[in-house]
């Protein structure tokens, strides 16, 4: 379905304000198309600035690089501010905040649990040795490696997407595990055996069911699937 | 700060290729354990010659034969599932560019697999 | 809260991390597509009538009660752990510790009724 410049779309929106409301509930807003490939960032933008100015979203660099606004959009999740609205081929356009996370305010959610789990996996480099020389130094092909895991922007998007996360909440949650990924095939990087050691467990890689929702729900493209088996496989490696 | 975690109104996302196969994937698992707990119990029962056969001939009837290739409806899917999930653990069956075709092959193979173990079983039906 | 939720996973039973569980059940679920192939293939689809006359000449020689009592072990072991998983993902109280110790009790119970069924056939 063709959008074009002055066409409208109803965006259904996610209303809850748990000081006020007693049950969360939907509300329409009618958003006018005023560029070819319009995304829904800018649509949301255009109802907070112009018709609602209650409405709650997180946004910053409306360009994909921040992660901050992760939503669920006609069921399935993505970042609002890389999806075009024509995309959905829909008038209707249901916009919810991520499901399995507690929810804050409108489309708000509380990402400290999300976070905590990514800090258990230690998100950084870590150094036993100094660096050889001035600084440590990677080949281009060790550097490939990383393609498909260091782009992962904590939007939140696949480890909400996950019914295995929904389900149990000590699961660390694809996220955690491809930035875990990110760092034990890194060559720089010494601490893998302690990383390992924190995803080797029932809550850890052990607990994806290959349902295959975070590759679909995943707004960069990348595969935490993928980086889970590795993972996987990597663990199984050491141990036998 | 737990407003909303685990409502089901909340949790619901748009189902696709992979959630199916995982869901029924669950639900058959169950299902065959189930039954293995029920086949393991008659068949320990009819440790006398007569029980047995008479059994044997109940069984024989049109409509467990029926159950019968229900059974081999849900084992297969098991099966061949399965067999996709140690390909998506070990082989690589889910990269971004064919991980929601891999489903639909899975889904053509087991097709196949069921349609050939079902025939001989509407032939003795 | 959260200090039970460690001390239940800490004693969740002897696969601590759950590696080797995960992989035997990769590992018997393989095994068991060779087996209950075989198994479907003998009691359903060749349309031979099943006695207790045949039956118990096939369950006389060794080499089918160690068939069948394979099956038996790596289909209960799959599918006891496929209920484990199913406990882990939705179970986070202490019931955990109670299911899984039920799950494990029905589990050996079986295991001792196949065997009591399946050895003493003689030719």
């Amino acid at each position: 379905m063709a959008l074009h410049v002055g066409d409208k779309v109803v965006f259904k929106i996610f209303r809850y304000d748990p000081e006020k409301d007693k049950a969360p509930y939907y509300k329409d807003y009618e958003v006018e198309i005023r560029r070819e490939g319009m995304m829904v960032l800018t649509g949301l933008n255009q109802i907070k600035w112009e018709q609602d100015p209650t409405l709650t979203y997180r946004r910053s660099c409306r360009e994909g690089v921040c992660g901050s606004d992760g939503m669920n959009i006609n069921g399935v999740n993505t970042v609002s501010c890389m999806s075009h609205i024509e995309d959905y081929n829909s008038n209707v356009l249901v916009i919810k905040p991520l499901p399995g996370f507690p929810i804050i305010k409108d489309l708000v959610c509380d990402f400290e649990d999300f976070f905590n789990k990514y800090y258990v996996v230690k998100p950084y480099l870590i150094e036993k040795n100094p660096p050889p020389g001035r600084e440590r130094l990677q080949s281009i092909e060790d550097r490939e490696r990383l393609n498909g895991l260091y782009e992962c922007i904590l939007c939140g998007c696949c480890s909400s997407s996950c019914p295995s996360y929904w389900a149990d909440p000590d699961y660390l949650g694809p996220s955690a595990m491809i930035n875990a990924a990110r760092f034990v095939f890194d060559t720089r990087d010494e601490g893998s055996d302690e990383r390992l050691d924190a995803v080797n467990n029932i809550h850890g890689v052990w607990r994806c069911h290959t349902i295959l929702n975070c590759i679909s729900a995943c707004p960069k493209e990348l595969n935490p699937t993928k980086a889970i088996g590795m993972l996987q496989k990597e663990i199984l490696k050491r141990t036998y | 700060m737990d407003w909303y975690r685990g409502h089901p109104h909340h949790i619901q996302y748009k189902w696709h290729e992979g959630f199916v196969a995982w869901l029924f994937h669950r639900i058959t698992g169950l299902l065959l354990i189930l039954y293995l707990f029920l086949h393991q119990w008659v068949i320990a029962t009819l440790q006398n010659p007569n029980t047995f056969d008479a059994t044997m001939k109940a069984v024989e009837n049109p409509i467990f034969k029926l159950a019968e290739i229900g059974l081999w409806l849900v084992a297969s899917y098991h099966a061949v599932n399965g067999l996709r999930v140690i390909l998506v653990n070990f082989a690589g069956a889910a990269e971004r560019s064919n991980y929601k075709g891999n489903v639909w092959i899975f889904w053509v193979i087991f097709a196949i697999v069921f349609v050939a173990g079902a025939i001989p079983m509407f032939m003795y039906l | 809260m959260m200090y039970m939720r460690g001390f239940i996973d800490r004693y969740q039973g002897s696969g601590k991390s759950g590696e080797w569980n995960w992989l035997f059940q990769r590992v018997s679920g393989a095994a068991l597509l060779v087996l209950l192939l075989g198994h479907f293939f003998i009691e359903h689809f060749t349309g031979v009538q099943i006695d207790y006359q045949t039956v118990s000449a096939r369950l006389a020689s060794t080499g089918w009660k160690l068939f069948d009592l394979t099956f038996v072990v790596f289909a209960l072991y799959h599918g006891i752990n496929g209920i484990f998983m199913v406990i882990e993902d939705y179970v986070h109280s202490g019931w955990r510790v109670f299911w899984k110790g039920f799950f494990w009790i029905v589990g050996v119970l079986y295991l001792v009724l196949a065997a009591i069924t399946i050895l003493p056939f003689k030719g």
